[in-house]
This record gives structure tokens, sequence and C-alpha cells, in this order.
């Protein structure tokens, strides 16, 4: 038993810590939130020559993958800078669904460019009737027409999508299952529009009009898209907890270190114990979500039986999603109005667990999933 | 990381010879109460008897050295004996003994002669000891305590009163605190000192509980000699805080509350005869669940900090509170999913799942020993630099 990083995690961590602290003070964060396509290339480039977008790509695909645990520790640093934008979608996601599903041939396509950021590659999963899950996906229909597939639909909540060179598109092939398809971005038939709201990643709607797909893009095994996806979205999903643990414990160090300087009635709120309390909240939330997704990647990483690593996952999620949300509503209260003040940055945050409180499934989905589990 | 003991074949050979020795001396005294504490003078005696066993083996304080009465064996060790007690503890009786926490202030703070003399009946199992802390006038105010110490030749001549002492049976052994200088400032008036509880002058009376049943003690002039007093004079504060950073949850545990194990067996059950969740149910029942795995965690996490020696600063008491709290949320849980069945105890023939989730009711209101969810909160602030107070982990082992 060794609850420590290594000696290399932790040089990550602090290399991290430093360069996104230096290149991504929180005016840039608030200057790609305002833009409207939510994008920095020159911090992508950054990110790229770092290494950091091969991190989940194996050795054989051009990547640099070691392991998950090593692969969070720089997705927590990512999510406490708030890196915007498709690092998740495409560096992530994408890559470990195309690990996951793809052929020899795409693999050894789509991964190296995926690594050396050259391609972004996002999933479009959700739609208007939002969840995750397969009965969730029925909107967005692909049917044959000769040896191509033509999809209709529209996908609804899609991150990243504005940025998109391909995306990742499941949709359904007839009652029998659930088929995944690489679309490109620009494609004929494919439109983007990005909802308007309170997102701390831009979020799209894609519609999609008789998109004609060649059978070679297809992804995975015709109508098996959705046990694919479930398995590259299960080690996605731990990763995007640590994006947000790392957001939870920015969050957490911003409520104690306001408290210490903000003076009222002639000392430090932080004195007072009822601020105390929304601080001891916000680390027990965050602590929660931080050992729970620890123990996961653990799991994950050491081949644990796959029901053992499920239920961990969706723990994980559960705590991550409500332990963000959570530990900035305390941030608020004791912020008060200077946290209201788009200056102090907090908001960025606030709407960040938000945004990502459902993403990969609810709390509500993964504690359903637990229960199954569980037999109860 | 890695969450878990990667056993050698030396370790694993290990754990079978403490289940093989479990399976021969668990004492074979018929069922236990659920609480595990109400049981009969002879269930005490067989209790105590296996305990000097366990002790005799090494295996009850694993890691003191052998020259103070243990094994001096490793932590590693120790986790395989706490998994496989824990395994079974619904069949172990339960001997209330605070031997733990006066252990530790005297491997610190006590003379090479005391710790020879006072930690080997300790370590052997062949003392019980009880924590003499809590007084009329000093719960969460501890330093607030009156009991006097007052030095006369070689001996102190203690006069006053504690409370809630042990349990339902009598311990052997005291550590215990008490005002040695009058004049003193707050938290250097005090010492502390390893008794026998049958001195001339100590008398007891039981203290009935909801739970299980404690005493309170009286002292008239009782004489101890300044040999048992851990420390030099005035440091009993000190000895307090090497106690109090275990107790406050600095110690860590092992496993899952077992309250989840025996709520779960009862869905189960449940299920099968017809009684579906409904979402809102099956959401708490699940938060519980997970809220369960991250007292576990936390407890682990300050199990391995304790014996890696890394002592952090907020940690112990988190999962205190975090306990606490969490049990009384487990508590509506229960009431609300299970009903009026949730407090039928083990003696009516309609108890459920033996009537642990009446057990479970009672005990989740006792969120007070080693003090209270807001006391817990103080010391988190004070060790988040939140607090006017600021205060680093006390020195324990």
């Amino acid at each position: 038993m060794n609850l420590s990083l290594t000696e290399s995690q932790q040089l990550l961590k602090n290399s991290a810590r430093e360069f996104l602290e230096r290149e991504l003070p929180r005016e840039e964060v608030r200057r790609i939130d305002d833009s409207p396509n939510g994008f920095s290339p020159d911090l992508w480039r950054k990110l790229v020559s770092l290494g950091y977008t091969a991190t989940v790509v194996p050795e054989a695909y051009g990547g640099q993958r070691t392991d998950f645990t090593d692969a969070a520790v720089l997705m927590e640093e990512l999510g406490r800078a708030l890196a915007p934008g498709p690092f998740f979608s495409s560096a992530v996601f994408s890559a470990l669904i195309i690990e996951t599903a793809g052929n020899e041939n795409q693999k050894r396509t789509l991964l190296p460019e995926i690594a050396q950021g050259r391609r972004i590659v996002v999933p479009a999963v959700t739609e208007a009737d939002y969840g995750w899950d397969p009965e969730h996906i029925k909107q967005v229909t692909a049917t044959r027409r000769g040896t191509n597939w033509v999809l209709n639909g529209a996908k609804f909540f899609v991150p990243d999508a504005q940025l998109a060179d391909q995306l990742i598109v499941a949709a359904r092939t007839g009652a029998r299952g659930i088929t995944l398809f690489l679309v490109g971005g620009n494609q004929t038939g494919v439109n983007i529009r990005n909802i308007s709201g309170w997102f701390g990643d831009k979020l799209n709607e894609v519609t999609l009009s008789k998109v004609s797909v060649e059978a070679s893009h297809v992804l995975g095994t015709v109508h098996r898209g959705w046990p694919l996806l479930e398995s590259a979205m299960e080690k996605a999903t731990l990763l995007l907890c640590s994006y947000m643990v790392g957001g939870t414990g920015k969050v957490y160090d911003m409520t104690v270190d306001y408290s210490q300087r903000r003076i009222q009635f002639g000392r430090p709120i932080g004195t007072f114990q009822r601020v105390q309390d929304h601080a001891i909240e916000g680390l027990n939330y965050l602590d929660a979500a931080r050992w729970l997704t620890y123990e996961a990647l653990w799991k994950l990483d050491t081949n644990k039986p796959a029901k053992e690593v499920t239920e961990a996952v969706s723990m994980a999620k559960t705590a991550a999603s409500e332990g963000y949300r959570g530990a900035a509503g305390h941030a608020h209260e004791v912020h008060a109005g200077v946290g209201v003040d788009k200056e102090t940055g907090l908001y960025l945050y606030t709407k960040m667990a938000r945004t990502l409180y459902h993403y990969l499934g609810s709390p509500q989905q993964h504690k359903k999933r637990i229960a199954e589990l569980l037999g109860i | 990381m890695d969450f878990e003991i990667v056993y050698t074949k030396g370790q694993q050979a290990f754990r079978k010879e403490v289940r093989d020795w479990l399976d021969k001396n668990i004492p074979q005294i018929g069922e236990l109460p659920v609480d595990g504490q109400h049981i009969t003078p002879e269930q005490d005696k067989a209790a105590r008897a296996f305990r000097g066993k366990l002790g005799e083996k090494g295996w009850l304080f694993p890691t003191v050295p052998v020259e103070y009465g243990g094994k001096g064996l490793t932590w590693e060790h120790a986790v395989v004996i706490d998994e496989e007690l824990s395994e079974r503890a619904e069949e172990i009786p339960h001997v209330p003994d605070n031997s733990s926490l006066a252990i530790p202030p005297l491997l610190i703070y006590g003379t090479e002669e005391q710790k020879r003399r006072l930690i080997p009946p300790m370590a052997r199992g062949q003392v019980t000891t009880w924590q003499g802390f809590t007084e009329a006038e000093a719960g969460s105010d501890l330093a607030a305590l009156r009991t006097t110490a007052i030095r006369q030749g070689d001996s102190y001549v203690i006069n006053g009163h504690k409370l809630w002492q042990g349990g339902p049976y009598p311990a052997e052994n005291w550590y215990l605190i008490c005002v040695t200088n009058p004049d003193a400032p707050r938290h250097h008036n005090l010492s502390a000192f390893v008794l026998p509880t049958n001195l001339p002058g100590i008398s007891m009376i039981p203290q009935q509980l909801f739970v299980y049943n404690r005493h309170q003690v009286f002292l008239d002039n009782v004489k101890v000699p300044v040999e048992n007093r851990i420390g030099e004079e005035g440091m009993g504060w000190q000895c307090v805080q090497a106690t109090l950073e275990l107790e406050h949850g600095g110690s860590g545990r092992i496993g899952l509350p077992k309250v989840m194990d025996h709520f779960l067996s009862y869905l189960r059950e449940a299920k099968k005869a017809g009684r579906i969740l409904d979402a809102l149910e099956r959401d708490r029942v699940v938060d519980m669940y997970i809220n369960a795995h991250v007292e576990r965690l936390f407890g682990l996490r300050n199990y391995w900090q304790r014996a890696t020696k890394q002592w952090g600063t907020y940690e112990g008491s988190q999962l205190s509170l975090w306990g606490k709290v969490q049990g009384l949320n487990r508590s509506k849980t229960v009431l609300d999913v299970v009903g009026p069945d949730a407090l039928v105890n083990e003696e009516d023939s309609a108890a459920k799942v033996r009537g642990w989730l009446e057990e479970h009711q009672r005990q989740s209101v006792l969120t007070h020993p080693g003090a209270t969810i807001e006391i817990q909160k103080v010391i988190m602030a004070r060790r988040i630099a939140m607090s006017a107070t600021q205060e680093r982990a006390a020195v324990t082992v």
C-alpha cells in the first residue's frame, strides 16, 4: 500500500501546474471563454509541444501512455487551470473510443494525428432527450444505401463540435443496435450550431441531414457500437473526474484564501465558525471525490474485475459531479458579492461544475447503475 | 498509488496462521448480542481470556516493541491482523479497552522504566484500561477538568470524579488526567497517570445508558506513587494530545462501516419478497453506500499515514466528522426505507436482520465519543489555517 504520487507523477504535477499558471492566467481563461469558438491556437500548440495531447494514446500509435493514474495527474492540473478547448473531447475521449473500437488502419491513421494535435476529433453522443445510455440514442439514425450509410437527425449538447475535424457519431441502426461513424466536421449535410447558455465549454447542436458515410468510416462492428463506446467511456469518465477534482481543489483553495484576506467586523471572515463550516464542507467534497477517483484509477490500472471497476467509476463520477457543484456553492457563500464579479473568476468554475454535472452520466444515472450492481 | 497491501509469501502464510489461530481460539460462548456489549459475566470472562491469549501472541498491539511486551511486528502484519479480526468481529465479544490510547503517551513521554513496567500488562491483554478524561463539567472543554492530584512526598493524593468510564464491567487499569497545579495556567496545570483501579479510595457505580452501560468513578484520597506519573509534572496536556490525535480519527481504520452489510442484506431479502425501491429511495441508499466508501477511504488514508509516520493536519478530524455525520444520515435513510421495523430489537421474533438496524438507530445518535461534530469542525478549521488559533497535528505514535 502506498497512497502517495510517485516521484515522476509529482514532477509531472509540478511542471504542469507551473506551465499552466504561467500560460493560462485567469484573464486568458476569460478571454478564451468569451471568444466565439472557445479556442486558443497558441495554447493548443504548447499543450501539443509538451506532449500532453499524447498522454492517453498508446505508444504503438504515436502516443506516450504509461497508465491512467499518470494521465489523471495531468487532467487534475488541467481542470485546476480550467484549460479550455477540445483537449478532453479529442485527446482523451475520442482517442479512447478509436483505440477501443477502431480497426488497425483507423488506429494507425487517426491516433498519431490526435496525439500530435493535428486533428481534432469529437464524440457526438447525446440528443435532445438527454442521457448516456443506449435508450437515449434514438433520434439520429443511419440507414444503408448501397455500400454507404446515410445519417439523419440531431445531436444535442455536444462539446467542442465547433472545432471538430471529425465527429464520432453514435447512430441508431435499427432496433438491433447502435453504430459509431466517423463524420467530417465540414461534410455536406452537417450543421453545427452553438447553444447559448451558462456553459463552461462550448456546447452545440449537431444536425445531420442526409449525411453520406462510407462503410470504411464505421468505427467498430455495425450494431455493436454501444458496448465499445461504453468501454471507452468508462476510462474517459475517470479522467474527467480528475479534471473535475482539479477544479474542485482550486475552488476550495480560493475559499480558504479569500476568507483569510477579507476583513469584516475588524477581523478575517475565516475566523468566524459559520464561514469555516463552508470551507470544511468544500474540503470534504474535494477529498471524497479525490479518493474515490484515485482508487478507481488504481482498480483500472491494475485490471481489477470489470464489475468492481464499473462500480468504482460510477461512485467517482457521482462524487465528482456533486462535489464540484457543491464546493463551488460553498465558495460563493464565502465570496458573497465578490464571487459574482467576473474579475474574481469564480464563476468560470461554477459554470464548469454545472456543465460537467451530467456529462458522461448524471449522478442519478450512475447511482442507478450502482444499485443494479448491488442487486437492490 | 496502491490501495492494497501486496502480500509477500511470508505475509500470506501469516494470514493463514492468524486465521487458523482464530478458528481454534475464538471462544464458543453462544450467540452474542448485536451490540457485542450486553454480555453475561461468564461471556465477559471468556472474552477477557481470549484477549489475554491474543495479547500473549503479540497480536493485540502488534507493533509494540518486544521490550515493552509486544512482538514488534511490522504495520503490514498489523493490517493482516486487523483485517482478520474485523472479518470475524461479530463472533468476538467486545471488551471495552482504551489501552491503545494510553500506550502512545507512555511511549513518547514515559521513562524507560515506566515503559517496561506499565506497557507490558496492556500489550499482553492482562489488563484493560479506562480513559479517565471526562468529568461532569469537562466534556468538550476537557482542560476545565477538576479532579486534583496533589503531591505529598513520594505520592500524589487524588480527589475527584470521572464519568463515562469503560463498559459494563470494570477495568483493572486507569489512564487518568488530573490537575496537579491548581495555580498554573490552563493547559500547564495537568499531569497524566497510569494506576490500578483497585486502589483504596476508588469506588464506582454503573451509569445507565441507552446503549451499553458505563461507570462513574469517585476518587477519595487515592494515593498514587510518583513513578506512575507519565512525563514531567505539568505535561498532562501533551499526553492528552497524543491520545486525542488518535481518538479524533488519526489512527484510521480499515473496512466499510458494518451497518452497510446488514442494510444491503435486508434490502436484498426485501427485494425477493417483492419490495421494490422507488427512484428516490434507491438514490438515497446508493448515496449512503458511496459515503460509506468515502469513510472507508478516509480511514485507510489515515491508517496508512499513521503507519508510515506521515502526520497530516486535518485528516483525523475529517474522518471522525465524516463518520458521525454519515452515521446520522444513514440512520435517517434506514428509518425512511425500512419503516418502524428499523426499531425492532433482537429480542423480538419479528426483528429483521437480527436487530442490527435497531442497534444502528441507537448507535447513530452517539456522535460525541472522541469529541462532538462541532469540536471536530473547530479542529479542522484550525488545521486548514482558517481559525485565529492555528495548529498542526499533535505529537503521537
